[in-house]
């Protein structure tokens, strides 16, 4: 691997799985699919439209969105939102998220002492 | 006329269930037509927008599998270790088989020298590729389907143990194959000086080996003693150079193109030791076809083998 891939690499590692949570969060409000991109974009979660749609439509058959086609604009539009289950689901990786930054910050604290 | 967009939400749903297509073609015309509008209000050309949106999303097989949740590989990771090592078993077991197999029907059928190390050799290869093209078809279907997966007593069954672990503990060429080499090639030098003064056969003494040509002897000495001075230089350095595979197959050759020659005139074994036995005496050819195989087939094996080691070691 090329040194300058070294970080990408491992960044995107590291952040694998965020868009997951960032989507639930996100739809809190409904949202549809360009919409999302561009929020998710805005709060610094780089993601591609050829990820992004697939990813809401397996969210969807897991049963954390649902979703309804909104024809009253000029074309119509799939809006997704995040169901009960998707709630549940969020909070427990939210709190995942926590525990893994305080499993960083104690780790990083026990070699320095 | 079809636009760009069209014939890419085709492409895509080409790949996809029946029943899924009408829903995610309209997802993927969503998608791209919000990317589109996006492009066109930031100022560019519709056409190009389109193009560059569509080449954003990528190879349509792609997008598919990404909407489907299917693997984008042949074999995965979880079977290919098993792949691996069942093809190299097999392939190391079966084609041998068969190559000797079809050598002797081509050898019963009295066919010349060529077309038995041909049949042989075609054999070899038609084997090697079936079973590897069936190996690997019947483990494609077993990643699709998840039957590996979902049958506990196969999962199990291919599961990796430490039982399964090589018994030693070296990565390259063996003590065991150092001793082995120089002992099976002394007993072959002693066996064949032995038999061009020593041998007595019905009370008379005589060769097997054309006394007509003792040079032949003279060359298969030192060749296996030059074998045995590779395998000892090996030995020290613990494993096989690509220059050490070279000079092995500058031996094999040495060894091999003489004998083939002398056999192919009949003049390999002496005339008086053949004349003792009627069968040998009857299938002159047969017996000489034979001695090349075993010729052939003892010497390609290790040159083989220390290409394999030589490659090995290299990485």
């Amino acid at each position: 691997m090329p040194p300058e891939d070294v970080l990408p690499t491992h960044l995107q590692e590291l952040r694998r799985g965020s868009v997951v949570l960032a989507s639930l969060i996100a739809l809190e409000n409904p949202g549809y699919g360009y919409g999302l991109l561009q929020t998710l974009s805005d709060y610094g979660f780089a993601v591609d439209a050829n990820t992004l749609y697939p990813l809401l439509r397996r969210l969807e058959d897991q049963g954390l969105l649902t979703s309804e086609w909104d024809t009253s604009e000029s074309r119509p539009r799939k809006f997704y939102r995040t169901s009960r289950q998707g709630r549940v689901i969020r909070e427990a990786l939210i709190a995942d998220f926590h525990s893994l930054g305080q499993s960083f910050e104690s780790l990083q604290k026990g070699v320095q002492s | 006329m079809t636009s760009l967009t069209d014939r890419y939400v085709a492409a895509t749903l080409r790949e996809l269930p029946r029943e899924r297509r009408e829903e995610i073609g309209n997802e993927v015309r969503e998608s791209i037509a919000d990317q589109v509008e996006a492009r066109v209000a930031a100022g560019d050309d519709e056409s190009a927008a389109e193009f560059t949106v569509i080449s954003e999303m990528g190879d349509p097989m792609r997008l598919a599998a990404s909407y489907a949740g299917r693997q984008l590989v042949l074999i995965g990771t979880s079977v290919y270790p098993t792949w691996r090592r069942l093809l190299i078993v097999l392939v190391s077991v079966v084609t041998p088989i068969v190559a000797i197999v079809a050598g002797a029907g081509a050898v019963i059928d009295q066919q010349s020298l060529g077309s038995v190390i041909g049949a042989a050799v075609g054999a070899a290869l038609m084997t090697a590729i079936q079973v590897a093209f069936w190996l690997t078809l019947v483990f494609a279907i077993l990643e699709r389907t998840g039957a590996l997966a979902k049958d506990p007593a196969t999962r199990d069954s291919l599961k990796w143990t430490p039982k399964d672990l090589p018994a030693g503990t070296s990565t390259t060429q063996g003590r065991g194959d150092l001793i082995g080499e120089v002992v099976s090639s002394t007993i072959l030098i002693g066996l064949l000086v032995y038999q061009t003064r020593w041998l007595s056969i019905n009370g008379q003494q005589m060769s097997i080996s054309n006394p007509d040509a003792d040079w032949w002897v003279l060359l298969m000495v030192l060749t296996l003693g030059a074998s045995i001075l590779l395998a000892l230089s090996i030995g020290v350095r613990g494993r096989v150079s690509l220059q050490q595979a070279l000079v092995n197959l500058g031996l094999a050759l040495i060894a091999i193109v003489p004998t083939v020659y002398l056999a192919s005139a009949d003049q390999l074994l002496n005339p008086t030791f053949v004349s003792q036995f009627a069968w040998v005496s009857e299938n002159a050819q047969t017996v000489n076809v034979l001695i090349c195989l075993g010729f052939i087939l003892g010497w390609g094996i290790d040159v083989a083998e220390k290409f394999v080691k030589a490659y090995r070691a290299k990485r």
